[in-house]
């Protein structure tokens, strides 16, 4: 997926004139932010936090000792007849896709949602050779039909209203006419249900891998997790290597953590655990299974002051409670990844000189942090990021001229309290109520502010000389 | 770094060059006691599960032998003709259910692709 990240303040000022995308992504967001709260306390404010925080030093842990793992998974997985593979980066993870494709005759695949094949381009790879492949995931189905890309790491339609998803389905999948919800998604189960019993292979991501056991974790709400996985007599995974976690007791706090702060839940409906193809005397299940462990930049991080952004479990919290993902929707933010995390790992995995406007797009309001079902801090990485822009040259003439300005003015009493009374008098004789040039972005959307009769210094000597 | 090396020497070796610069984490022995999974007895966890599944709407029959669970699967089915089974081999049915449902058309075993589609 090409990276269009640099041009974030353009896209962002078009998706902020934009109704239904408003209305489609303050409705998604509000309601993931509310069902999130109710479903991370549901045993109380302290049981809720006090698993958060055993979540974060589970990813912790796991993080620091990642090689081992890594290679202690490859092991379990091996001896349960998992076939594993590795990629340096995209275009090897695609290599390696078309490669068991090629090897199987494979002429279709199914896939249910994962990121990393985002990130990968794996569908326009399989495409481009010659494999039909097809989105199992409602969201993931409907952003296909319409050629889109996700907007959310969970919720990948969260900026379509329900007319502009009708409208999808009846012209690009034939759908007859109907505005309701329950027909639109039957039509979609119908067409897809066909398409799992003929496809060659399943495609799927992985939540998690458990190193000591070998299994590949996935959490779905559809049931197409299940059918891509264990109906096409090939399966493949494609999993970030920071998604291995050591012990099946570490996977069970997650996946408590995970879907109480992605959807709401306190389970998803479905919950897997793969442990390899089918075996002697079993009568269904894949009879080959793959999984590609992708680094595509993680190890580069690995070990930097952005290590914990590895330990993302991709629930999607942090948007949810973005003042600026709110406004914005997620193809604002030009790759795979948007949101809070995005602004942090969009820059890290394809270069801050291609994304340099991600660490400005937070208010820094600590949200983002707040919800983390494992406690990244966010806000930490995005103002590292902003002091490697400015260390990397990547710094605007007006803004540091000004910032220039403010740090003369305020370096001394004297120029301080001239220039307050300066900006005072001017604004009040001339009746300023937009401020100019450079500065005219603060006052677009905002009211400007009058100055206090007197100042702070003014009142307070007159209290010292009472 | 070589270009000989393959991608997973390549990966593991850049992991472990970072590794060195991170900073000590807590134990597990540590952070298993944040939100203990195993603070309840088996009754109460018993009797949350069944909480919640009627919270969700089902209804929870407890059964301490095979046969009583037999038994309480007919009873709920009734006069329907076909069942559709998963996992059923914990109660002592084989996969064709024969033998535990002799009068009734259909028994899926615990595969997918016959409850779905056979």
């Amino acid at each position: 997926m090409k990276v269009r990240s640099s041009q974030f303040i353009q896209a962002a000022e078009i998706a902020i004139h934009d109704n239904d995308l408003q209305e489609a992504v303050s409705f998604g967001t509000n309601s993931g932010f509310t069902k999130r709260e109710t479903a991370m306390h549901v045993d109380g404010y302290e049981h809720g936090e006090a698993m958060r925080h055993q979540a974060a030093a589970i990813k912790r842990h796991c993080l620091k000792h990642l090689p081992e793992l890594l290679e202690q998974a490859e092991a379990s997985m091996s001896a349960n007849g998992v076939q594993v593979l590795w990629a340096i980066d995209a275009d090897e993870a695609n290599r390696h896709v078309l490669d068991i494709a090629r090897r199987h005759g494979v002429e279709s695949v199914v896939k249910s949602k994962s990121m990393v094949t985002e990130e990968i381009g794996l569908n326009h790879a399989l495409e481009d050779a010659g494999v039909d492949v097809l989105e199992t995931d409602l969201g993931e189905y409907i952003l296909q039909l319409g050629d889109e890309t996700p907007s959310h790491i969970v919720v990948p339609i969260v900026h379509k209203t329900k007319a502009s998803i009708r409208d999808v389905l009846i012209h690009e999948a034939q759908m007859p006419p109907t505005d309701s919800t329950e027909e639109m998604a039957n039509y979609a189960r119908e067409t897809l249900r066909r398409s799992f019993l003929s496809a060659d292979m399943g495609v799927s991501g992985g939540n998690f891998i458990i190193a000591e056991t070998g299994s590949l974790c996935l959490v779905s709400n559809e049931g197409n997790a299940r059918m891509v996985t264990s109906l096409p007599r090939v399966h493949v995974a494609i999993v970030g290597i920071e998604k291995v976690i050591g012990t099946v007791e570490d996977y069970a706090t997650l996946t408590q953590v995970l879907p109480r702060s992605a959807t709401g839940q306190t389970m998803t409906v479905y919950t897997h655990m793969i442990n390899g193809p089918r075996q002697t005397g079993e009568t269904d299940g894949p009879e080959q299974v793959y999984v590609i462990l992708v680094d595509n930049g993680r190890s580069g991080i690995y070990g930097s002051g952005y290590t914990e952004a590895l330990a993302c479990i991709r629930c999607g919290a942090c948007l949810n409670g973005c003042p600026v993902y709110q406004v914005t929707g997620g193809h604002a933010y030009g790759w795979v990844y948007p949101g809070p995390i995005g602004a942090v790992i969009t820059p890290l995995l394809t270069g801050l000189e291609n994304a340099s406007p991600l660490p400005h797009a937070s208010t820094l309001c600590g949200m983002c942090k707040q919800v983390c079902p494992v406690d990244i801090d966010i806000p930490r990485m995005l103002l590292d990021l902003r002091h490697d822009l400015i260390a990397q040259g990547h710094t605007d003439t007006v803004w540091d001229l000004g910032m220039k300005a403010w740090a003369f003015g305020n370096s001394a009493p004297g120029r301080f309290v001239f220039g307050g009374q300066a900006a005072a008098g001017v604004t009040r004789r001339l009746h300023i109520d937009a401020l100019p040039g450079p500065l005219s972005g603060w006052t677009e959307y905002r009211a400007m502010p009058e100055f206090a009769p007197k100042s702070f210094h003014q009142l307070w000597q007159e209290r010292q000389d009472e | 770094m070589s270009s000989r090396l393959s991608s997973r020497e390549q990966i593991l070796g850049r992991l472990r060059q970072g590794q060195v610069a991170l900073p000590g984490v807590a134990s597990p022995e540590q952070y298993r006691s944040m939100a203990p999974m195993y603070g309840r007895s088996v009754d109460e966890l018993r009797a949350r599960f069944i909480q919640e599944a009627e919270t969700a709407g089902c209804r929870v029959h407890v059964m301490s032998r095979a046969d009583e669970a037999i038994e309480t699967i007919l009873e709920l089915v009734g006069d329907d003709r076909s069942i559709s089974a998963w996992d059923m081999e914990y109660i002592g049915v084989d996969r064709s259910g024969r033998g535990a449902f002799p009068e009734r058309d259909t028994v899926c075993g615990s595969k997918i692709r016959q409850c779905a589609w056979d």
